[in-house]
């Protein structure tokens, strides 16, 4: 990356001197597909709670999943759109965790094999800087269900109308330096996920959410270590300074 | 056998031995994951608590067995980060050469006859019932589980017990039909007897 190429310096200032903010995203983005990943119950925002799920979806014995085509092609698809290597073999894995709304006990993702490798997007920034921001892949896997814990006082409520729905989790690389680069990102990328039609990158409906991967160290030096800042379903939010605050914390 | 036309060849599985540390570890593996959606939340068992984990623990605690506790526990220590690639990837690989042993040995024979189990039966109070006893009286049919091969377990006579044998055929996959005449061949010239056994 050449110096002209860099935005605006965003450092923070503190009494042991100067740090250089990084920032990674996850993006996970809802697959467009009428279809879930692994059974054939609607995807669909906004119906009667567990109006739509398969006998897959809620886990019961017995049921095998089948690969839903459409959600391969989609995820191709945006492979292309970023510029990246599209991997001819793929693996699913299970993730395996308990919670009320996993019904199989396991999350069904892509940890060693994804089916996008490397790509990367380039952002147009203020004052006509441009910069690359280095994708590291993109994988399938499935959402889980919602838990809604304010319907009733005592009691949790488990809708799996979104269980087993299929993401694309975007996965970039530290590139980014600044809460607006990380927000010209996310806009750049749901821009191309929205032309190509693979994702409706609606953030309300939280078929687009991000989880910020937050670090700060001396510039010139190695990376610090991380702080996760889960599942920001807003632009401004991404972008406020005060979501800095976690890894100035780090700093002290 | 070789009355009814069969050529009797000697083959070798040299990853036989390893077949049951494998199979002890995937299928524990696999079953700490299966058994996972048996949470008490949407059917079958539900033993009550104050919160989630307290329901799970008291629902899983009372509806599994011991030898499926011990095979979760098991299981999901080997899936565990850190134990992952040490154990269950390691098992994986291994067992892609049990496979390459058999698909090997269909280059040669058609079927492969071994015992069904090492021993005759144990009693239900005897002390050899501890659960690693009874993983290696495995020893002869984790092979097919593993290779994904079908088997068949046929009548082979009495122990010097008086206790009944098997012996099993193993063929490649899809060999179902060929398996089955086999089996009806050895039974047909065998012609094994139903035998009661007084005082058992």
């Amino acid at each position: 990356m050449s110096e002209k190429n860099m935005s605006e310096k965003y450092w923070l200032k503190t009494d042991s001197g100067e740090w250089e903010v990084v920032i990674g995203l996850e993006v996970h983005a809802q697959v467009l597909s009428d279809s879930k990943l692994f059974s054939s119950a609607p995807t669909s925002f906004a119906a009667d709670p567990n109006s739509k799920v398969s006998l897959l979806d809620a886990a019961m014995p017995g049921m095998l999943p089948v690969l839903n085509k459409k959600c391969i092609e989609q995820a191709v698809k945006t492979g292309f759109g970023i510029n990246a290597k599209i991997n001819k073999v793929s693996v699913f894995d299970r993730k395996n965790y308990f919670y009320a709304d996993l019904p199989q006990g396991y999350q069904i993702s892509q940890f060693y094999h994804p089916i996008v490798g490397e790509g990367h997007l380039n952002l147009d920034l203020k004052d006509d800087v441009s910069k690359k921001v280095r994708i590291e892949r993109i994988h399938l896997e499935q959402d889980a269900g919602k838990s809604i814990h304010d319907l009733q006082p005592s009691k949790t409520c488990i809708d799996l109308n979104r269980c087993g729905t299929a993401l694309m989790e975007i996965v970039t690389f530290p590139d980014m330096r600044t809460p607006e680069e990380a927000m010209a990102f996310v806009k750049k990328l749901r821009l191309i996920l929205r032309y190509l039609g693979t994702s409706d990158g609606n953030m309300d409906e939280g078929s687009m959410r991000a989880d910020v991967n937050v670090s700060v160290h001396k510039p010139g030096t190695p990376f610090g270590a991380r702080a996760e800042i889960k599942t920001s379903t807003q632009f401004d939010l991404l972008a406020k300074p005060s979501n800095m605050k976690q890894p100035a914390k780090q700093i002290s | 056998m070789k009355e009814r036309g069969a050529e009797i060849i000697d083959i070798s599985l040299p990853h036989t031995e390893l077949g049951l540390p494998v199979y002890y570890m995937v299928n524990p593996s696999e079953a700490s994951s299966n058994y996972a959606r048996y949470d008490g939340l949407r059917y079958g068992l539900r033993v009550a608590g104050d919160t989630l984990q307290e329901m799970y623990s008291n629902t899983r605690t009372e509806g599994f067995g011991d030898e499926v506790k011990r095979r979760i526990m098991i299981g999901t220590h080997a899936l565990s980060a850190g134990c992952y690639e040490e154990y269950y990837l390691r098992a994986q690989k291994v067992r892609r050469k049990i496979y390459e042993d058999f698909q090997n040995a269909f280059k040669k024979v058609d079927v492969i006859l071994t015992p069904t189990t090492a021993s005759d039966a144990f009693a239900l109070d005897d002390e050899k019932m501890d659960p690693m006893a009874m993983y290696l009286e495995d020893i002869f049919t984790v092979g097919a589980n593993l290779a994904g091969l079908p088997g068949i377990s046929i009548p082979a006579g009495f122990s010097e017990n008086d206790l009944p044998l098997g012996m099993q055929l193993l063929g490649p996959a899809l060999s179902e039909p060929t398996l089955f005449n086999a089996a009806l061949a050895i039974e047909e010239e065998a012609s094994f007897k139903h035998r009661i056994i007084e005082g058992l």
